[in-house]
Formats: C-alpha cells, sequence, structure tokens
C-alpha cells in the first residue's frame, strides 16, 4: 500500500535524485546515474529472475553475486545478462549481492564465475527477460510475438516500424510467465560478449568515488588491527599488552588462534 | 594548526604524530585516499603536498600544518583531468584499489616534466604498486595524457 507520505517521500528523493544527476553529470560524458537510489527506480521492477530487474525507466540492474578482484566480474556478469536482454548499455548498472542462497554458489575463484555454468545460467537470464519483453510487445499491438523482436533497450515491430522502449513493457511484462527454456542468441549477434567493454565502475574509480570493503562504514563500528607473529607457521607464545592498552582509544587485545599452514585457503585465526 | 584541503581550509587540533591518511579518511571521509601497507612501500596513499606526491600513511600532520593537501577527490571537479581522461581512455583500472595513487602520481609527475620520457615514467611511477598488473596501461595513459596535453 502507497501512502500519500510515501508519495512525498518519493518525490522528495526523486527531485534530489534529479539534482544529484545534474550535479555529476561529468564532461567525459561518463553517465552518472548511480546517485539515484535504488528502490526508486525499482519501485515496481520486472524481475524475472534473482539476476536482473528493470524499472519502469527502463534502467537495467544486473545483481553480480560473485566478487571483484580486478578481475572485472562485476562489468563481465552484467555483459552476458545485457548482451541476451539486448539493453542498450547505458542503461546497464550492477548491483552487488549479499551472500544468499539464492544466487547459488557465490565462490569466486579459478576463472569459474563464469565458466562453471554461470555464463549458460545468466544468458538464459537474460533471454528469459528479453523474451517476455518481447511477448509483452506482441501483446499490446496484437501481432505475432514472431514478427518483434528487441533490439538496444527497445522491441520493434518491423513491419509496422512501432517500437517500444523496454520501461513501457515492464508493466505488461511482469505479468507474463517466465519461459523455462529462452531462445539464446547465435553468437554471431553477440554484440557485448566477446568484446572490450569499459568498465562499469570506471568512472568511480577515477575519481575516487568506488567503495572497497575498507570504505565501507557500519554503526558502531571499531577498528582491529592484526599483529603476526615475525614467522610465518609460527604460533604465539605470550602476548604483553599492557604498552598497547595505554594507547588512546584501544579497548581490547585479543590472541588469536593460530592459523594452521598452509593458510591460503583457510580462514585467518580467529577471524570468521 | 591550519591546512588546505582540496581548496577547504582546514583546523586541525588533534594529534599532530597522526597520518595525514587517517585524517583524510576518518575524519574528512575523503576514502579516495587508501591504505595499503602503512610503511611508505606501496604508494596506494598518494597525495600532493603543494604540488608533490607524498605518502599520507607516513606523514604526520605536524609535517602538513599550513601546508595545500590534494587528494584524488580534488584533483579534477569532474573527473577531467588529462590524467583521469587518459586513464579512461586507456581502460586502465582493474579493481582499482591502487589507481587514485597511482593517478596522483602520473598527475604529480606531468606537473613537474610535462614530457616524460618512459624512464622518468618507470623511476616516478616505481613508488606505487599494483597487483593487477596495469603497469603496460598505466605508462600508455601517461604517455598519452602528455602527448595530449601539448
Amino acid at each position: 500500500m502507497t501512502t500519500s507520505s510515501d508519495l512525498e517521500r518519493r518525490e522528495f528523493l526523486r527531485r534530489l535524485a534529479v539534482t544529484g544527476l545534474v550535479l555529476t553529470v561529468d564532461a567525459t560524458g561518463v553517465r552518472r546515474l548511480e546517485a539515484i537510489p535504488a528502490f526508486l527506480a525499482a519501485g515496481e521492477p520486472f524481475q524475472p529472475s534473482v539476476h536482473l530487474s528493470i524499472g519502469e525507466d527502463g534502467r537495467v540492474t544486473v545483481v553480480c553475486h560473485r566478487s571483484e578482484m580486478g578481475q572485472g566480474i562485476r562489468t563481465g556478469l552484467c555483459m552476458v545478462v545485457a548482451d541476451e536482454l539486448e539493453a542498450d548499455w547505458s542503461s546497464v548498472h550492477v548491483e552487488q549481492a549479499i551472500g544468499d542462497p539464492k544466487y547459488g554458489s557465490q565462490n569466486t575463484d579459478g576463472s569459474s564465475s563464469i565458466r562453471t555454468g554461470e555464463y549458460a545460467r545468466l544468458r538464459q537470464a537474460g533471454a528469459a527477460a528479453r523474451q517476455m519483453l518481447e511477448g509483452a510487445a506482441a501483446a499490446e499491438w496484437g501481432v505475432p510475438e514472431t514478427e518483434v523482436a528487441a533490439k538496444s533497450g527497445t522491441v520493434v515491430h518491423a513491419a509496422t516500424k512501432r517500437s517500444l522502449p523496454f520501461g513501457k513493457l515492464v508493466a505488461r511484462a511482469r505479468t507474463l510467465p517466465v519461459p523455462a527454456t529462452p531462445r539464446l542468441k547465435d553468437a554471431s549477434q553477440f554484440r557485448f560478449i566477446g568484446k572490450e567493454m569499459a568498465g562499469l565502475d570506471l568512472h568511480d574509480i577515477l575519481t575516487g568515488r568506488a567503495i572497497f570493503g575498507q570504505d565501507a562504514k557500519l554503526p558502531g563500528m571499531k577498528v582491529a588491527v592484526i599483529v603476526h607473529p615475525p614467522v610465518y607457521g609460527s604460533s604465539v607464545a605470550t602476548v604483553d599488552s599492557a604498552a598497547a592498552l595505554q594507547v588512546k582509544g584501544v579497548e581490547r587485545v585479543i590472541t588469536l588462534a593460530t592459523t594452521p599452514i598452509p593458510s591460503g585457503f583457510q580462514p585467518l585465526g580467529g577471524v570468521t | 594548526m591550519r591546512l588546505t584541503v582540496n581548496g577547504t581550509t582546514r583546523i586541525y587540533e588533534g594529534d599532530p604524530t597522526q597520518p595525514l591518511l587517517w585524517y583524510l579518511r576518518d575524519e574528512l571521509g575523503l576514502t579516495g585516499t587508501k591504505f595499503g601497507c602503512g610503511i611508505s612501500a606501496c604508494g596506494a596513499c598518494t597525495v600532493h603536498m603543494e604540488g608533490a606526491p607524498i605518502q599520507s600513511c607516513v606523514t604526520p600532520m605536524a609535517a602538513v600544518a599550513d601546508k595545500h593537501i590534494t587528494t584524488i577527490e580534488g584533483l579534477s571537479a569532474n573527473g577531467d583531468h588529462p590524467v583521469q581522461r587518459a586513464w579512461a581512455e586507456a581502460n586502465v583500472p582493474q579493481c582499482g584499489y591502487c589507481q587514485s595513487g597511482q593517478m596522483m602520481a602520473a598527475a604529480a609527475l606531468l606537473q613537474k616534466t610535462p614530457r616524460p620520457t618512459v624512464a622518468d615514467i618507470d623511476t616516478a611511477m616505481s613508488a606505487v604498486l599494483c597487483r593487477c598488473g596495469t603497469y603496460t596501461r598505466i605508462r600508455a595513459a601517461i604517455l598519452a595524457a602528455s602527448a595530449g596535453g601539448r
């Protein structure tokens, strides 16, 4: 249920967001829409799977359920979904997933994010959404689905030169069943997959706005500093924390359990 | 003491031994400057003091009294410094963690040496490490920024 105060709040935030947008458009033409809170565009999102949603403003949000470590997965997963979706790349945004079993494995190593299953799964997710948008457009126009085709963020009926942007099709697409075996593109039709694309986080990185783990702040968060024994694999014999506790602001000194060797794939001792 | 950060005059009355890095990050919220090693070994924390690159993790606040400090947030108003433009053009960053330090080091180099040789670049940039290994694109971007700035 939407209350009038909700509407006022939304309108306020919408105006705020538009203001933020104007302020952050840059001279290089790099698009800056991140300032808009996600829930605004996603007020009534079309979300045919856990991997993506499309807002009534046409904004495509792809969920990255793997970890970014410089390999470019936040952009890579978006490329796969957006290609099958036939999205307009400038409308594609990435949202980092929390840890949740609904995404399946979120383990990120050994090139497995794309290679072992996710490539096919994400292509299907994008294709299913595209097919539903095409179905919505066909229903809108009263023409067979075979006569319409998605193209770069719109669905086109070539015979009558009609087209509708994805955003206008969201409401109807939401009501359609999600196809179990969507039609996939032929590789020759790929627009993003296999191409070099600028990273979606590029502008944020270049301006110091990208948020890394160390930049996160939580209410009441405290900071810990780890002092390691000087030799790899050694364990702590004794700890004299007297001097450390004299430092202003230090609350506690905790001794952690030793990490078993080899430590590479083990949780840090005492840190979970 | 007073100092100027990205054009804004600030009054600091805290511990004079606190490293500049933590003043920038924790007190001013300028988290674009990164902590990497804390011992001046990696360059992720590079900022400008009077236009010259310094490693803020080992620079005590006492050393920046009355100085002008510039961080990545203040390098340009809209991310359009020639170095940022060249970085975008060459798609330099991977994870991006070191790139603020890389760009600050590069901007200082070009300020001092507008047309650096490859050797100049390698010498100046050797102070900033990148574990993703973006060095070749960094070098190309600096050369592009150098040429484009003329």
